[in-house]
């Protein structure tokens, strides 16, 4: 997978996250709006095929999701105030 | 932030350079344009039928009720526009404390 493909996957994490975190706040007023419901399983399905995709091929984006083998890889990636990932 | 990352699209906003072709939720703008269902298991002018002067004593504040409709059309757009709901999208009329 190419650097324009990590950036594209990386851009649909952020923003379903965004659109997750939004609708979170409507379903804490409104836990039965069918509706919602049904959009927070759509978003959350892409969402978390785009997690699964992205930490395969390019490493975690969680420190608990790091895979410890004799090192600690997670350092081995652009921190976010390098602007690189 | 490194704007050079980032397309201006507006006075002092930028947004990603890179979107997929097919945003995941874009048939959103079709199912969740305003009809008489406003997805709230209500009708929809519930909102606005309720919120009559009468049903309100004074001296106490409310805040009209959400309803799950008018929503931006695929999460880019509403990443952009940092909010889901087109009714939350407000202008800016604050200012700074100097």
């Amino acid at each position: 997978m190419d650097k324009t493909s990590r950036e594209k996957l990386f851009a649909c994490i952020t923003a379903t996250s965004f659109v997750l975190d939004d609708l979170r706040l409507y379903l804490d007023t409104h836990p039965n709006d069918q509706e919602a419901l049904d959009y927070w399983r759509k978003v959350q399905r892409v969402r978390n095929e785009a997690v699964e995709e992205y930490t395969k091929c390019f490493g975690p984006i969680y420190s608990y999701d790091v895979d410890v083998s004799n090192r600690w890889t997670w350092v081995d990636e652009p921190w976010p105030w390098e602007g690189r990932c | 932030m490194d704007r050079r990352m980032y397309r201006q699209i507006g006075r002092g906003r930028y947004t990603a350079p890179y979107r997929p072709a097919q945003p995941v939720c874009d048939d959103l703008i079709d199912r969740y344009t305003p009809d008489n269902d406003c997805g709230c298991g209500k009708d929809r002018n519930y909102c606005e039928d309720d919120f009559r002067p009468e049903h309100f004593p004074i001296g106490m504040c409310y805040v009209p009720w959400q309803c799950f409709r008018d929503l931006y059309e695929n999460e880019f757009v509403a990443l952009e526009n940092g909010t889901l709901f087109k009714e939350l999208d407000k202008d800016w009329y604050g200012r700074g404390c100097k």
